[in-house]
């Protein structure tokens, strides 16, 4: 009898993860998987590791060669998929491959989204961070370097320009903001992280800022803002989000909005084709809204449940939270659910400050229940937090003491103990 | 026989002798916020009971961490192991779990997980009233567990 063919687009953090809720099922399915990438799995997250000389390329690496040859998965790495056609159950690898399926998963993640308005030839030059090659790039560039212009001030943006400005290497975050972090966390907790970045690195911030022109001068780049300001710089890079890999889906076949939609089951709109990680959009369990959520936990969590489905188990996924912790300059920041209060949401914030120990921490509350918080320095909790953000409980013994201190309990705990 | 630690919420008094033992043991030092067993008590409700990792057969922990450094050891059952070595320090292990049972301690740069004592904890050693046990992994513990778990979980999934 031949077995069901499974065939993974992608491989990382989803993709492996399918794969082992597949293998941990004792599936006997052949799977396949296709990356463009020609090495093993890897996880940006760790790059800016990297970029910073904290750890070697090869500490990069989760997965060896023999993790495939284990997991009896047959790869072909180095080549992209340039269409896929559900009805016929076929995918188009760019050297001409074609590859037949049973049942499909695309992770194929997200891409760092393209500054766009600049001249052709300058925008291919601009550095952005997502892919090992990426930061092999920046690494180079940054070697002669006395200049950089950053072009963004979120997190990867911030990391990037913390891991590469040096006293002889100044890096300018152009950013269009008001604030630094805009996309993770509120003014107060943004202020706070500005102060650390500026006191610490050679980097300069330039607010409510955005780069109207960019020309060649000398062997570098004349940088010209809206203001009119000009700066003088011998790298350009950016971080301003990411966008899903999902060229090669027929939108006729397969329903799409900013990501491929996915139900509870991680399923696509066409029955035998699942999505999971960067380039799925779902629930979003805290804010209950259909979107994009992408980071690496979720992407693992999509990747062992879209795996377990199509192993023939039913699992429903509970939906996607929002999160990240990292640490910027020394400092702990961790944003969770909901961080960015809109005039009218109805929701509560409970913050604390302590300027002495630079700890501030905030809570959203909508009612009496958490949606989100954002810590700086003190973030020993946080996995209580999130675990009570996602499943909807309050905090306890009350939100103040919550806001303080450690959570050590939560109403999460609370009922499972007590039942109420 | 592979053994388990097993916790007794009725027979817990919230005295938080294990919390220094589990500190003392690690770090040298009696700092609650240094142990990986914390005992948590609910006044209001006249409840207390000790936690700590539970080392999961499906561990979040574990599939989160993009390094391989929090694994299921292969030399020791029933143990979800995390190495120093290999830890860059992400805290992705640390959002995962839940329970708090794996936490950033800010102090020594590392992630504070229960590890058993390399077989012998401390906790059950110095837990006055018999809350906590170190017991052979049978089938009945087995099933204990795997209810005090579920009703975790399900509390977890709750609202969502
Ligand atoms: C610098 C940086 C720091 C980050 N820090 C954090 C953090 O601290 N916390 C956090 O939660 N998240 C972080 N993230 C985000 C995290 O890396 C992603 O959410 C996660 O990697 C998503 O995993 P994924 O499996 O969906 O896709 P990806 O990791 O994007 O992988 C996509 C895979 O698909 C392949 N692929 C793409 N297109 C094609 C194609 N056309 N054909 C064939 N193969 C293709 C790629 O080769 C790759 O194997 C960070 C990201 C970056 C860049
Ligand atoms: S902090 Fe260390 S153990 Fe935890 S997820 Fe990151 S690398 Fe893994």
């Amino acid at each position: 009898m031949i077995s069901e063919r499974i065939l993974i687009l992608g491989n990382s953090a989803a993709a492996i993860a399918a794969v082992n809720a597949i293998r941990a099922r004792g599936g006997k399915q052949a799977i396949a998987m296709v990356s463009n990438e020609p090495c093993t799995a890897y996880s940006p997250v760790l790059t800016t590791y990297y970029l910073r000389g904290e750890i070697p390329e090869s500490a990069l690496y989760f997965c060896d060669i023999g993790y495939y040859r284990e997991h009896d998965v047959s790869c072909h790495f180095g080549t992209a998929v340039i269409a896929l056609d559900a009805a016929a159950q076929r995918v188009t690898l760019d050297d001409g491959t074609r590859l037949d399926y049973d049942k499909l998963l695309i992770a194929t993640g997200a891409s760092a989204k393209r500054v766009t308005g600049l001249d052709p030839e300058i925008a291919a030059e601009v550095r952005y961070l997502r892919t090992v090659a990426d930061a092999r790039r920046i690494r180079e560039a940054a070697l002669g370097a006395k200049h950089i212009v950053m072009m963004g001030g979120g997190l990867v943006s911030l990391q990037v320009a913390g891991a590469v400005a040096r006293p002889d290497l100044k890096v300018t975050c152009v950013v269009a903001s008001r604030q630094i972090l805009s996309q993770n966390v509120d003014a107060t907790c943004a202020a706070l992280v500005c102060g650390h970045v500026e006191r610490s690195a050679n980097i300069e911030v330039l607010f409510g800022a955005s780069v109207a022109e960019i020309t060649r001068s000398g062997g570098g780049y004349r940088v010209c803002l809206d203001s009119g300001a000009e700066l003088q710089a011998d790298v350009l890079a950016a971080g301003k989000g990411v966008s899903p890999n999902i060229e090669f889906v027929d939108r006729a076949q397969i329903a799409v909005d900013q990501g491929i939609l996915v139900d509870e089951h991680l399923r696509t709109t066409f029955g035998n084709v699942w999505a999971a990680g960067d380039v799925a959009q779902g629930r979003n369990r805290v804010s209950g809204e259909v979107e994009l959520v992408a980071n690496w936990i979720d992407a693992c969590e999509q990747g062992t449940a879209a795996g377990a489905n199509m192993a023939g188990e039913a699992l429903a996924f509970p939906g996607s939270v929002a999160e990240n912790i990292t640490t910027l300059f020394g400092v702990q920041v961790a944003a969770l659910g909901i961080t960015r209060s809109r005039e009218g949401d109805g929701l509560r914030e409970v913050t604390y400050l302590d300027e002495a120990r630079g700890v501030y921490r905030r809570l959203l509350l909508r009612g009496e229940v958490m949606v989100g918080a954002t810590l700086l320095r003190d973030v020993a909790d946080v996995g209580v937090l999130r675990g009570a953000i996602a499943a909807g409980r309050e905090p306890w013994p009350s939100a103040k003491a919550a806001a303080k201190g450690h959570v050590r309990y939560t109403g999460l705990f609370k009922a499972a103990l007590t039942g109420r | 026989m592979a053994k388990v630690l097993m916790i007794h919420p009725d027979k817990c008094t919230g005295c938080r002798n294990c919390e220094l033992a589990c500190s003392f043991e690690h770090e040298g030092q009696f700092r609650p916020g240094a142990s990986r067993v914390q005992a948590y008590t609910w006044e209001r409700e006249g409840m207390s009971v000790p936690m700590m990792c539970q080392q999961c057969d499906d561990a979040a922990c574990v599939t989160v961490c993009p390094t391989g450094a929090m694994h299921r050891s292969t030399t020791r059952a029933n143990l979800v192991d995390w190495d120093e070595s290999t830890c860059i320090r992400c805290k992705m292990c640390t959002i995962a779990c839940p329970f708090g049972n794996a936490r950033y301690d800010a102090a020594s740069s590392a992630i504070f997980k229960c590890d058993t004592c390399q077989g012998a904890p401390e906790c059950v050693a110095f837990c006055p009233n018999g809350a906590l046990e170190f017991v052979d992994d049978e089938q009945q513990v087995r099933s204990r567990k795997k209810a005090y778990a579920a009703k975790f979980k399900e509390a977890f999934q709750e609202v969502s």
